[in-house]
């Protein structure tokens, strides 16, 4: 039972790998056997997925073990979270596939792309069912090695090489960082079941856990393209749009995967989780700043997942795991059709009628969509039983919601304000505000038993929330009021910089001694 | 304009600084060399050659390479396999050399010893002073300066991709750049030091900096304009896309040049590095290699013997699709049909129709088919529901000189105002809505909301359901509304919009245009052209390159209103243009991804023809059968698969990157009667256009045709063949890496480099080999040398593009059997045997 409980959950790697071990060969033109195998692995670890989201229902979260030394490292994990993660990236890899198959077609390397593709979705499969650090650690490094060669998908473009190999050394500091956690929490729990070292951790006389923990969220901020480190993933679009998609969608979120799926352990580690917050926080800030100047629809997306994934981070260090998780699924399925669909961003201005600049907002606009925000964000949160007291890290977190639909209100009613138009965004605003509240409620079900619920902040993680939410307010309203700063030489000045995304990347480069060849690269 | 003291100009030792006038004449010079680059949403196929057509074509491609780091020809392994596979004969090679009155220099043997010995040089383009400075430092500064010019460059014009846009874009874009280069400290994290301070030095005005520069750099006068040519295209797209906003003022009447300011901007440049290298010894090694470079400068030299070894190649394999169709056009020639046609289509000359055109007449022997200009001579500025102006419906040549408001058809007009109220309604929502999605901070709650909602997406659109943005046709309306939507010639205040004196002086242009003036049927149809593709950036290219990348519905819809406007035609009956009176217009849209037709405005047909409406509708359709089927073996498709539903699934595929072929393949051009072509296969390849001489008295139709269509066909051949050539240079590179930039000014390919122009990679290759055969316009007239040699005259930009070689003329006689071709300076010649062996 538990050997083919095992084989279920390694199935959609196994589908993948076997998918992608089937459409190396293809000398034919059309490489129609490469898309078969492809497609075929995909299909069937969308199969196994759902099987073992039916086996969790039915028979709740498990792990399984290989007997013998193998158990050491051949340990698998049914739960909630590795099982919403395999689903997803069975889903959202079957969809780049099937998008590969058209885009790439005519490519006469179509078969190896397929190919490489498929094995970066087997080394993720695998990451997210690991049970033991070990294994982890193992297709934590088989990821990032098999991206590698998609990164460099067409080696004639020097510029690939500059972000691949900026990667390539950032990845394998994260892999140095898990290396050394997974080495730490083994020495100090003595087991390298993650299950296990999770008990253990949420016992008062658990083993000194810090300096692990810190490794863990080391690892997470660079595999997360966190600040200051998340110059390369700006940069990775000299491979095709495909990878991109699943880059966003189905990898730069294995850092946010990795200290939820440590959950246990980093909760009861003050320090670990005050840098996830100002890590987090600092990244989301400045992620979503720099997505504003972006001038390619490349560019922006790449800054909004940077953001992104700093919320996310931001959330777990808040405590707010279930909240994250939801977050790292609702983002990718959006990132992931973002890329797709990047071309269809010409469209948009071909429907659209010449845009006249918009005015100014007015205050008592503000106003009132500050009025008519409150009272959605408050009814909702009433009637789902939400309060600050009992759920502090999603309702303050949800101030964003409030700021949210007051910008949605705002934008809708900036060019001509009428009730007509206030009244049916205040409706999309309360279905907004329905959905996140349903959303966040279910996820805590959802995950309630694969990580620990969000409990009550403490000073310190108040401290540093408040100081995000007042950014982020700041922001918000500096978007409304911007059309006056045109003219304003500090808003110009601010306005450069920002837009070089304060010359980190600039700097890494030359810290790293590649800026000649990222020149060589763009001729 | 003054120069600071401090920055006195202190040019180089050895060479002469140019004087100032000479500077200013080569600027104002090398402005016009600069082809436009009109934005993706309003595509517009441009010959990169435009600046170049002064020039022989063979003197203009030494200049590509000097000035483009490009090539105009493509590489010798090419023509090789050509060879291999019998598509260039050894009579094809002999008859170039002939053409070219060069048998005592040139023997067949030796092109054909070329051909298989010969290897492709790489050919050196001019030096620049980042480049010359990227040798010292070795540090690839040519590449960091692009880099640092198309990041300013994509934020100063981006047309609504940042939410927050430059606070410099009131400016011109010199000044903005040096406002913005002022606070960047880019230059001096790349080792620029001391460049914000002289920065300040420069002068304030573009032109002010090219003298001082120049000056500066001591580039001697006969390397000058060759030089900033040089300069411009290493920045080249950017540089387009400054020279069509310019374009667009020069239209509106006030034109500032904005590609001098990309010029001072990159001069800047030089300057900046110059300076920053001088004390490794920049300014001697730039002086070495301005002289090197010296003896190149004389483009207009005597071709050596590669150079014509590699020309007399590429001209044989011109010649040889030239020798096909002449023998064609000589055995073809059917004669005029004597009984009245049953019903009459007139098409775009888009090479895409002529498969149509041919399957139709197939179809039912009893339908005649024309071809004409698809926006049907109405150049309209067509004004949507919500807006107050509206895109131009007609080639970038012609200024529009009608708009024309859309409206609900048929309707009262409080319907058509309550539809503006609700799509601006619906514009404002979704503007929220965009908003609340893509800001710093909301787009935290739009994921964690809305994002979950992308699954069923994803999988829609995979499964071909539903794709990511309404089809700009309909705007986001729900179909049945937007089907209902149409140009009206009233005004909303009612008043008549377009007075009744400007609608007869259009149609009669329009049938004097088309050479439709007596024999009418019962049905005239009036097909503009569309396309329907899914997530691609060019898809406006597909609907009309030549005009605007807009489809021909709103054309085709005004201008059937306008000929069955009965006052319209009471006043052409006056003229001598009698219409009958069963005889009604109806316009249609013709999609050539799906070679599908929609018909418009039926409701106002009289029921005396219902009838024959619903038997074109079904000679339509099946002539679709057999276009689509045509069209199969381009497609790809695999060999069971329908070939009707594939295109169906192709139109809908958001991954499909050759959805449809578009006009790679045009190599002909034939303005003639019908008959002429009327029996021949010409394989999707040419343009064709009505034309009969003896119905145009003073010959201003012929006028008409060589100074509008044949000029537009040749951007599009010549934008397909350098798309072709040097896809780098004078295309935009894998689609599969593009990257939309300013929401849709254009494309990077990857993260960055250079804007980029032309077709993409996938749009001329099948992966395997190239799709497009690379050849000039051959362009065929049935008219008088006379009346040809007259207009050449007239008009010496039409002479241009004849004389130098940028396309390719002749004259069509008695039904196609005597063929003459033009041999430059207004003298024609007999083809002769030889050429069609």
């Amino acid at each position: 039972m538990a050997v083919s409980l095992g084989l279920l959950a390694l199935a959609p790697a196994l589908a993948w790998l076997v998918g992608g071990l089937l459409s190396r060969p293809g000398h034919d033109y059309r490489q129609q056997a490469a898309r078969t195998a492809s497609i075929g692995g995909g299909l069937l670890a969308l199969l196994g997925a759902m099987t073992c989201i039916g086996v969790l229902v039915l028979q709740g979260p498990q792990s399984l073990q290989a007997p013998g030394v193998a158990g050491q490292l051949l340990l698998l994990r049914i739960d909630a979270v590795s099982i919403a993660m395999v689903s997803l990236i069975s889903f959202v890899g079957t969809v780049v596939v099937r998008f590969s198959h058209g885009y790439l077609s005519g490519d006469p390397r179509q078969a190896a792309f397929l190919s490489y593709l498929c094995q970066t979705l087997a080394s993720v499969s695998l990451l997210v069912v690991a049970g033991s650090v070990w294994l982890l650690l193992a297709a934590w490094v088989a990821m990032s090695l098999s991206l590698h060669r998609l990164l460099l998908f067409y080696p004639d473009r020097p510029r690939a090489h500059l972000a691949a190999r900026k990667k390539f050394f950032l990845a394998r500091c994260g892999d140095l960082a898990l290396a050394l956690a997974a080495l730490l929490l083994v020495l100090r729990t003595g087991t390298a079941d993650i299950a296990v070292i999770a008990e253990l951790a949420a016992n008062p006389k658990a083993p000194p856990l810090t300096a692990p923990a810190l490794f863990l969220v080391l690892a997470a901020i660079l595999k997360s393209a966190q600040f200051p480190t998340h110059g390369w993933l700006a940069e990775v679009m000299e491979a095709p749009t495909p990878v991109s998609a699943l880059l966003h969608a189905g990898i730069v979120n294995a850092g946010g995967f990795l200290i939820i799926r440590f959950a246990d352990v980093i909760v009861t580690q003050g320090p670990a989780l005050y840098l996830l917050l100002l890590v987090g926080g600092l990244t989301a800030l400045f992620g979503s700043l720099v997505m504003m100047t972006q001038r390619t629809i490349k560019g922006a997306l790449a800054y909004s997942t940077v953001a992104q994934m700093g919320f996310m981070l931001l959330q777990c260090g808040l405590g707010a795991f279930a909240s994250a998780q939801l977050h790292i699924i609702a983002h990718s399925l959006y990132k992931a059709h973002a890329f797709l669909s990047s071309g269809s961003v010409v469209d948009m201005a071909r429907g659209r009628a010449a845009a006249e600049p918009s005015p100014a907002v007015r205050l008592p606009l503000v106003l009132a969509s500050l009025g008519i925000a409150s009272v959605i964000f408050f009814t909702w949160s009433n009637w789902m039983g939400m309060t600050l007291a009992n759920k502090p890290a999603i309702v303050g977190l949800g101030a964003i919601l409030v700021l949210g639909a007051m910008h949605l209100l705002i934008q809708s009613g900036r060019e001509a304000p009428s009730f007509l138009v206030l009244a049916r965004a205040a409706t999309t605003a309360t279905v907004v505000a329905g959905l996140y509240f349903t959303l966040q409620a279910l996820a805590a079900v959802v995950f309630e038993t694969a990580v620990p619920a969000a409990g009550p902040l403490n000073s310190i993680q108040v401290l540093l929330m408040g100081f995000v939410l007042l950014a982020f307010g700041g922001i918000t309203a500096l978007q409304w009021y911007l059309p006056a700063a045109e003219g304003n030489r500090r808003w110009q000045a601010f306005w450069v910089h920002l837009s070089n995304g304060f010359y980190i990347n600039q700097l890494i480069n030359q810290f790293m001694a590649l800026s000649d060849v990222e020149s060589r690269a763009s001729r | 304009m003054t120069i600071r003291e401090s920055a006195v100009v202190r040019h180089l030792p050895g060479n002469r600084p140019p004087a100032k006038p000479a500077v200013r004449e080569a600027v104002a010079s090398v402005v016009k060399r600069v082809a436009p680059l009109w934005p993706l949403d309003q595509f517009v196929a441009v010959n990169p050659f435009l600046g170049f057509a002064e020039e022989r074509f063979e003197a203009a491609s030494r200049r590509v390479s000097l000035a483009c780091d490009g090539r105009m020809l493509m590489p010798v392994g090419f023509y090789r396999d050509a060879l291999a596979e019998g598509r260039i004969t050894a009579g094809d090679l002999q008859a170039a050399i002939a053409r070219r009155d060069l048998g005592e220099q040139f023997r067949a043997d030796d092109l054909q010893q070329y051909l298989t010995t010969g290897v492709d040089t790489e050919s050196k383009a001019l030096p620049h002073c980042a480049e010359v400075c990227g040798q010292i430092s070795d540090q690839d500064w040519s590449g960091q300066v692009l880099e640092r010019v198309s990041h300013w460059a994509a934020g100063y014009f981006d047309a609504g991709q940042a939410s927050w846009p430059s606070p410099f874009a009131h400016l011109r874009p010199y000044s903005a750049w040096k406002q913005e280069a002022a606070i960047d400290c880019s230059d001096t994290i790349l080792g620029l030091h001391g460049a914000q301070e002289q920065l300040g030095q420069l002068p304030d005005s573009p032109e002010a900096l090219c003298e001082y520069a120049l000056q500066r750099l001591a580039v001697p006068e006969s390397l000058l304009e060759l030089y900033l040519h040089r300069l411009l295209m290493s920045v080249g797209g950017w540089v387009a896309y400054a020279r069509y906003q310019s374009w667009q003022q020069e239209l509106a009447g006030n034109a500032p040049e904005f590609v001098v300011d990309l010029l001072a901007v990159r001069l800047a440049w030089e300057l900046l590095l110059l300076r920053a290298y001088t004390d490794e010894g920049a300014e001697l090694a730039w002086r070495r290699a301005i002289n090197l470079a010296l003896p190149q400068a004389d483009t207009q030299r005597p071709l050596e013997r590669e150079e014509w070894l590699k020309l007399l190649i590429h001209e044989a394999y011109e010649q040889a699709w030239e020798r096909g169709a002449i023998t064609a056009l000589r055995g073809g020639g059917a004669s005029a049909a004597v009984r009245r046609p049953d019903a009459q289509a007139v098409f775009c000359i888009d090479v895409r129709s002529e498969v149509f055109r041919r399957a139709l007449e197939s179809v039912n022997d009893r339908i005649e088919t024309l071809g004409f200009a698809g926006f049907f001579g109405l150049p309209v500025e067509y004004i949507p529901l919500d807006g107050q102006r509206g895109p131009a419906h007609c080639p970038v040549l012609l200024e529009p000189a009608l708009a024309v408001r859309e409206a609900v058809h048929a309707q009262p007009e409080d319907i058509t105002e309550r539809l503006s109220r609700r799509v601006r309604l619906r514009r404002q929502l979704s503007h929220g809505w965009r908003a609340f999605r893509s800001s710093a901070v909301s787009c935290f709650v739009f994921v964690e909301s809305y994002g979950l909602a992308y699954a069923l997406k994803l999988a829609a659109h995979s499964l071909g359901l539903s794709r990511p943005e309404p089809h700009p046709r309909h705007r986001g309306l729900p179909p049945r509304l937007a089907r209902d939507l149409g140009p009206q010639l009233r005004s909303l205040t009612g008043g008549e919009e377009v007075g009744l004196d400007r609608q007869i002086e259009f149609a009669e242009s329009i049938l004097r245009g088309m050479s439709l003036t007596k024999g009418f049927a019962p049905l005239v149809l009036l097909a503009g052209h569309g396309s329907t593709t899914t997530n691609n950036a060019h898809g406006a290219g597909l609907d009309c390159g030549a005009c605007g990348g807009q489809t021909g519905e709103a054309s085709a819809r005004i201008a059937a209103l306008i000929l069955n406007n009965p006052a319209v035609r009471e006043a052409l009956a006056e003229r001598g243009l009698g219409i009958p009176e069963d005889t009604v217009f109806v316009a249609a849209l013709h999609n050539t991804t799906t070679d599908e037709f929609s018909l418009f405005d039926e409701d106002g047909m009289p029921p005396s023809h219902y009838q024959a409406v619903k038997a074109l509708r079904r000679d339509l359709a099946e002539a679709g059968n057999l276009a689509r089927g045509e069209r199969r073996q381009l497609l790809a498709l695999a060999p069971n698969e329908d070939v009707h539903a594939a295109v169906l699934r192709k139109s809908r595929d958001w991954s499909d990157v050759r959805p449809e072929w578009g006009l790679a393949g045009c190599a002909g051009f034939i303005a003639a009667p019908r008959e002429l072509s009327q029996r021949l296969d010409l394989g999707g390849r040419s343009f064709l256009h009505s034309y009969d001489y003896r119905e145009d008295k003073d010959f201003s139709v012929l006028e008409l045709i060589m100074t509008a269509p044949m000029v537009v066909a040749s951007w599009i051949s010549l934008q397909y063949y350098g798309s072709t050539v040097d896809n780098q240079r004078f295309g935009s590179g894998n689609k599969t890496l593009h990257n939309v930039v300013g929401a849709s000014i254009g494309v990077f390919e990857g993260n960055g480099g250079d804007l980029r122009v032309g077709l993409p990679l996938q749009s001329v290759h099948n992966g395997e080999k190239p799709v497009h055969e690379p050849m000039r316009l051959s362009v065929f007239l049935a008219a008088p040398i006379a009346a040809i040699n007259d207009i050449l005259e007239r008009h010496e930009h039409v002479r241009h593009l004849a004389d130098n070689g940028w396309l390719k003329l002749f004259a069509v006689y008695d039904d196609g059997a005597i063929v003459v071709r033009y041999a430059g300076d207004l003298h024609w010649e007999p083809v002769t045997g030889q050429d069609t062996p």
